[in-house]
Formats: C-alpha cells, structure tokens, sequence
C-alpha cells in the first residue's frame, strides 16, 4: 500500500470489535489506510469480519458490539463520534452500495424521490434542482433514458439498474469514500462486469477511494489495487493486488486461490461414456401467466441427460434453467412438448407412477439451509425418502442412514443434530445424503454450492464428483456459475430466454464457444488473475462492441 | 427446555403462569376448598339476609362462614360460587379454544398447502365469519337451539364455532410461507404424498404458533362465555358463573359492591393472567425474539448480522 499518494481519506488502526460472551473478538486489530482514487479489498470468506469492519467506518454495528481502535476519515475521528457526526458521514462523505438491490430500495416509492431524498437530507435544495441533479446521477451511471428511471418504482427495474441507481445514491453528495459491501454477488455476470466498470471509472475519474468487501477472487482481481485477507476477524495478508493474488505468501490466501473454480488451466473432465438415457426433455414448453400475460420459461428445449454423464446446464437469471430441472421432476407443467425420466412420459403419467418416477430422482438444492427441515433431526431428513418410498425397518433405515453419511464424508453421529447445529457446507451434504438415499437414477443438483463459501464450494464440488464417478448416476447440474459447471460437466447446454443456445461438450464449449450469446457469458466472468483479467477486460469490451 | 429457561427470566409471564395455575387447582379442588368453612353454592343462606334482602354486615356479608361474603337475596355463599364459577369459565374457555383450534389449524394448512380454490373459497368463509356480527348470532343460536341440548356444550360448541376463522388466518399464512422454503419442495421433489408434507414437516413447524395462540383464545373465550351468561343467554342458573353474578351484581352495586369486586376481580385477574403468560411464551418459541435477547450473550459470528441489506 505504498503506491498511494498522499495521505490517506480513511485511515483505520488497531481496529476490534467483540461481542460479549462465547464469539470474543470477531474483528481482532485490523487497521488499512484507503487513498483517493484507489480500490482497497476486503476479501474473507463468511465469518471473517469484513463485513462489519466496514459497518464500523460508518458506525452500524448491534449495539451489543463493543469497538476499540481509531477510525479516522480525513484525519477526523469517527469512532465514539456524536450521531449528527456521524449521520453527515453516512451518506454524505461515505457513501455506501449494499449487496441486494432489491431490498436496499423501498419498494414503495419512486427510485428517483429516494436518490433526491439521499441529496436533500445532506444539502436540502429546491425541487426543481433536485431533479436534475438526479437525472444528471442517474445518467452518470450509465442508465440510459435516467427521466425514466427515476420515474420508476424499484419493482419495474432489473438488478442491474437498480444496483446502478443505488451508486447513483451512493455519490449523489460526491462522498471521498465508497463503501461496496458484496456489490455484484446478485447480480448475473454480464451485469456484473458492467457494474465493475462503472466502479473503476469512478474511483479513476472522481478520484473516490474505494472500500471493497468480496468473497470473489474475480472481483478482486477485476477491480482492486489493494486487498487485505481476513480470516476469523484478522489479517492474514496484505498487499498490492497481483502480489497477493499471483504470488500468495500465506497458506490460507494460497489454498482460497487454489480452491477458486477456474476457466482457465486445470483439467476438465473427460467426456464419460454414455450409456442409456435417463431424463429427456424434449420440445418442452413451461408458461406461466402473471397478469394476463403469458411467460415462457422453457420455449421448445430440448435435453438428453445419459446415464453416467453430468449434464451441465447453464444460464443467467430467468434462463429457465432450474424450470427445467422442475419439470423433470413433474414440479412445472408441461404446457407442450414431452418430458421423460427412466422411460415414464411424465406428462401422460397419473398421480402415482410421477410419485414413483421422484423416487429415482435424487435433488440437491441452492440453500441448504432451507432445504432440511428446522425441527427435525439430520437423520430423519436423511431418512425421509426412505420412509417415503420403502417399507424398510427403523433399524435398517438407521443403518443405510450410518452409510450415507460415510459416504458424503460426516461423522455419523451427526443423524442426530439438527440442521442449525451444522455449517452450510455440512447441511450441503447432508442433503447430498438424502439425495442418494434411494441409489437415484438421475440427480438434479440446483445450484448445488452457490450459497456456499470458495473453500466448501471446492470440497463439496469435489465430493459431488466422486460419488458420481462412484455410483454412476446420471447427473444434471443447474448453475449459473460456468467454472463450477467446468468442473464437473461432461457436457454444457446454455440456456437464455427459455431456449437453447448452444449445446455441446464441455471442453468444447467452454474453450471456442461458437455462440455470442456463450462468448458473452464466458468474457464476462472475472477471473483470479489481474493481469489476465485486464486482457479479458478488453476482450468483452470488443465483444459488447458488436451488435 | 430453553422455552422454560426463557419463561423463568420473563416475570410477567411467570407471574401470569402461577395465577393461571392457581385458578385451576381452585376449579379442580372446588369441593374440598368450599368444604373448608363448610359451604357449597347452592345453599340459601337467608339469615345473613336483612329485609331488604342484602347481605347484613361488612363487605357483603364477610365473615369466617363466608370469606367472600354472600349473594344478595338468595344468601348463597360467594366464595364457592366464585371457585365453582372458575370451573364453568375454565372449561368452557379450554373447550371452545380447542374447539376453534383444532377447526382452524386444520383448515388453515389445508387452504394454505392446497391453496388454489380450495383457499380462495376458504378465504372468502373466513373473511364473512370475521365480519359476522357474532355476538348477535350467539344470543340468537341459544334461543334457537332446542332446550334438550346440553347448555354448556351448546357454549362451547358455539364461541368455538366463531373462534376458528382467525386461527385459521394466521395458520394459511405461515403455511404459505413455509410452502416455498425448500424443505417442503425438497418433500415433493422426492415424491412425498400431502399428507406427510402436511403432518410431518408443515404441522410440526407451525406448532409453536398454535400453541401460543391458543393460550391468547382461552381468555378470548372466557371472556365471551361471560359476556354471554352477563347478558342471561349463557351456561343456566343454579351452575355458578362468574358472567351471571356480575350481571346481577351491576343491579346491586350500589348497595353491594362487594357483590360485583369478587366474580368481577376474578375474572379479570384470570384473562390478564393468561394474556400474559400467553405473551411470554409467544416470546419464548418465537426464535425471531429469542435471537434478538440471546444476541447479547452469544452473537452469530457470521458477516449477516450486521444489518447490511
């Protein structure tokens, strides 16, 4: 952090927050500076503190938080600062953009009255000024038409609009400091890289330090010129961006390096031999109406998933791709075209044989901290399909319980706990467990580790594949994330509005994507390496150029 | 067992715990209290009478014979037609709660898993029992209703009948929202019938809420009983009832208040009673409220917390 002229905007010492009780200090003496113009990121998977030690720059934290150390902005001392002090930073000379979009606006009024409010409770200001101040923000962040935009409620914007909309309301009072906790972790990646973009303009053309909180090594690398690692509340290293990334000095930055899912290098699974099919879909149409309107989901697709190979299917944010999944499994309608899994036509099937048909489908869900129910104990869970599906004894449903967790690597007297006893990866596979319960024929696995942390996500990946490589079952693996799919995927289909748009193996696809569509989705997505990135910056940007 | 620990530290609830208690062995020991200075509450007692037929001495006819004193012109001991009346309010308060209870809870996840017309129709009956002036309906079922049927149970049977509709309100709307978390997907996607997702994952999660609500019904109810008997369409002279004395007591207060202090001080005390132990412990199983007391001892070390969104 030497390469920053001047003296700092936010300078942070000896920073610790703790909570009274068993958790101690969950941010233990962290302390940065941040220099205009210059991207600092705080990088740390859950649990590691980065979080609230940008909440405590703008004095956020429980108020059973007790926090020691100095937090200076411009040489002024901000922790133990009065309120009004403290409410003319928030907002004013810091400015804060959060991670969900969605829910950081109120839904019940208008985008531009919220950015205007930001302005007038900092500077007050006339009505008539107010709004072309917004309409000049709204523009300055890259939204076109901004009159209309501001006109709009947050509920008829897309996330990427809404996320542009609150950087508007971000830099609406020209702050010295930007706070991005998690900017982009909602957002698809082609949203993303433009958000990225508009970042790095920012911090380039109005000189806005930038405090970057993020658990993606992309990111990092796409826009930080300083990172700091945390982990468990301390600084574990430091340093400019491509020391810390490309020559790691700490074991634990280089194993979150080693177990970031990458495009590049590596290996890529072999193309499996395909044996017979096991789940097809075939023309399928899913619509649904909202307001009259008819929306299709799934427009004519076409799906083989074969027995032993994994099926990546791919696609942004209403692609349709989990409706897929749904469909398969009888979740989602067919409103045309055929869907079959083991030789059974779901959409001729009664009531009972599409029962019999989940019974050989295995699914692993997104969250797992939804996906197992809170009030019963792990091995119920495990054991549920069995009860469902076989007349097997308490005995032996304990026993093929025991088995399921060695397989998916838990110590078995976990059958006991509950699911808030366990850590996401843990619950993760947990419902791995149940999924297998019954030796499916085909596992449907929805965004199998997205809620999950790099480092689990590699563990979980990694067990995913070797039971698959084990049991052989066929294996359709819905994600949006196209380095994740890259591991495990012995074919791609990539979807977007409902349709597919290209399909093909893996190592193809992936490394000379023959559509712009796939183009466009593979350059968008940051990879772990800045120099790298930069290159592929300008590869998207050539991409974007063309219609 | 951490519900209890959260009610010990809760000394209002607590408080409203043992009244509630209290006024429960008073019902189930009715007979043997009343036995104590020997009186039951069917026996005129028109001795402590004067003339005009109020009770003769301090605060209604207090004494060692008659600790709460006696009724005014039948001279029946007040003590034993409170303790008995305790019996009349509680069982007709727990009857017509688990009666609107189990109505509801039933036709909540039924409207709420099923949903589709079967909720849309269930939402419509609901919403026109809410708006029905039910109070009317009851005085006029009592008439209606021949006389053979057994008083009490016809009570019950009614006040639960108009207790349902907002249990089954506020169950619907859990179901819904449980409905889409993944665990109940996750159910279906492995081929589970309705009836395990309804009993195994939906009730089982929802039983907190029908438990508190319940304990909030129970002093509803027995408030009803008593506006019912208050207004002499309720459970039927001689059987004590506290709605029944208070609605004779008003025409005495005068001259007796004491007459209208006991049944009226009763009853009051055993719907606060209840009220409150029914908060805390909407407070205990809520994991919502528990969080937010227990943040101070034990945080979650996670960055989510903090309230960033």
């Amino acid at each position: 952090m030497t390469e920053g002229a001047g003296s700092p905007v936010l300078a942070v010492r000896d920073l610790v927050v703790a909570f009274p009780g068993g958790a101690g200090r969950v941010v233990d003496s962290v302390g940065f500076d941040l220099h205009p113009g210059r991207v600092l990121a705080l990088v740390g998977e859950s649990g590691s503190g980065k979080s609230l030690t940008a909440m405590s720059v703008l004095g956020l934290l429980p108020p059973t938080a007790s926090v020691s150390g100095s937090i200076r902005l411009e040489g002024e001392e901000l922790l133990g600062a009065d309120r009004g002090a403290l409410r003319r930073v928030r907002g004013g000379r810091v400015g804060t953009v959060f991670q969900e979009p969605m829910s950081a606006f109120d839904p019940v009024y208008r985008v531009g009255d919220q950015v205007a409010e930001a302005i007038r409770v900092h500077r007050g200001g006339r009505r008539a000024a107010l709004r072309a101040r917004v309409a000049e923000l709204l523009a300055a962040v890259g939204l076109p038409d901004p009159r209309r935009i501001a006109a709009s409620f947050p509920h008829q914007l897309s996330g990427g609009q809404l996320q542009r909309a609150m950087i508007a309301m971000a830099i609406s009072n020209d702050p010295v400091a930007l706070i991005a906790d998690e900017p982009t972790t909602a957002l698809d990646v082609t949203v993303q890289a433009g958000i990225l973009d508009l970042l790095r303009a920012l911090a380039a053309e109005r000189g806005t330090a930038i405090l970057l909180i993020t658990h993606d090594m992309g990111v990092v690398a796409d826009l930080a010129d300083d990172v700091l690692v945390l982990r468990r509340g301390e600084t574990v290293e430091r340093g400019p961006v491509r020391r810390v990334l490309l020559e790691p000095e700490h074991p634990y930055t280089r194993e979150l390096l080693a177990s970031v899912p990458t495009l590049v290098g590596g290996d890529v699974p072999a193309s499996a031999p395909a044996g017979r099919p096991v789940a097809v879909l075939e023309q399928a149409v899913v619509s649904y109406s909202r307001r009259g309107r008819t929306l299709r989901a799934l427009d004519g697709v076409d799906l083989e998933v074969r027995a032993g190979e994994v099926v990546g299917l791919v696609g942004e944010s209403g692609s349709g791709k989990s409706t897929a999944g749904r469909a398969l499994l009888g979740l989602a309608p067919l409103a045309d075209g055929g869907a079959s899994v083991e030789g059974v036509n779901l959409r001729r099937a009664g009531r009972r044989a599409r029962r019999e048909v989940r019974a050989r489908i295995g699914t692993v869900f997104q969250d797992p901290a939804s996906s197992l129910n809170p009030r019963t104990t792990v091995g119920w869970s495990i054991a549920e399909p069995l009860l469902l599906h076989t007349d097997r004894s308490g005995d032996q449903r304990e026993e093929r319980v025991a088995e399921l967790l060695d397989a998916v690597r838990l110590p078995r007297d976990f059958a006991r706990r509950y699911p808030h006893e366990l850590s996401g990866g843990q619950r993760q596979r947990v419902a791995i467990a149940r999924a297998l319960a019954l030796d499916p024929a085909l596992l449907i696995a929805d965004e199998p580790t997205s809620a999950l942390d790099v480092s689990v996500q590699a563990a979980v990946l990694d067990l995913l594949a070797d039971l698959q490589a084990r049991l052989g079952f066929a294996c359709l693996l819905i994600s949006h994330d196209l380095a994740v799919v890259r591991r495990l995927a012995d074919t791609v289909v990539v979807l977007r509005d409902g349709r597919v748009v290209e399909r093909g193996p893996t190592a193809r696809v992936l490394s000379e994507p023959a559509d712009p569509y796939t183009r466009r989705l593979l350059a968008a997505v940051p990879v772990a390496d800045p120099g790298l990135q930069a290159a592929r910056r300008e590869e998207r940007r050539a991409l974007e150029v063309q219609p | 067992m951490t519900v209890l620990r959260h009610l010990r530290h809760d000394p209002w609830a607590l408080a409203g715990g043992i009244v509630v208690l209290l006024f429960v062995l008073a019902a189930v020991l009715a007979p043997l209290l009343t036995a104590i200075p020997g009186q039951d509450p069917y026996r005129y007692h028109l001795d402590a009478l004067d003339d005009s037929g109020a009770p003769r001495g301090f605060g209604g006819g207090i004494s060692a014979q008659h600790w709460f004193g006696v009724e005014p012109l039948s001279g029946r001991d007040l003590f034993a037609i409170v303790v008995y009346g305790a019996r009349t309010s509680i069982l007709v308060g727990v009857g017509a709660s688990a009666a609107s209870v189990l109505v509801g809870v039933a036709v909540g996840l039924v409207a709420g898993y099923f949903g589709g017309w079967v909720d849309r129709v269930v939402s419509r009956v609901v919403d026109v029992m809410l708006g029905f002036p039910s109070l009317v309906f009851m005085i006029s079922l009592t008439a209606v209703v021949a006389a053979s049927f057994p008083k009490p149970l016809l009570i019950v049977l009614i006040i639960g009948f108009f207790g349902w509709p907002s249990v089954a309100r506020v169950i619907r709307g859990q179901v819904l929202s449980l409905r889409s978390r993944t665990f109940a997907t996750a159910a279906e996607a492995m081929g589970a019938p309705a009836g395990h997702v309804l009993a195994r994952l939906l009730l089982p999660n929802v039983g907190a809420s029908i438990i508190v609500y319940a304990t909030i019904l129970i002093p509803a109810s027995i408030g009803t009983e008593a506006a019912l008997s208050f207004l002499g369409v309720g459970v039927p002279p001689p059987t004590p009832s506290w709605g029944r004395s208070i609605g004779d007591a008003v025409a005495w207060f005068r001259v007796d208040p004491a007459y209208l202090v006991f049944p009226g001080g009763a009853l009051f005390l055993l719907t606060l009673a209840f009220n409150a132990f029914g908060d805390g412990l909407r407070d205990a199983l809520d994991p919502r409220v528990s969080r937010g007391r227990r943040s101070a001892a034990t945080p979650v070390v996670d960055d989510r917390v903090v309230p960033n969104r």
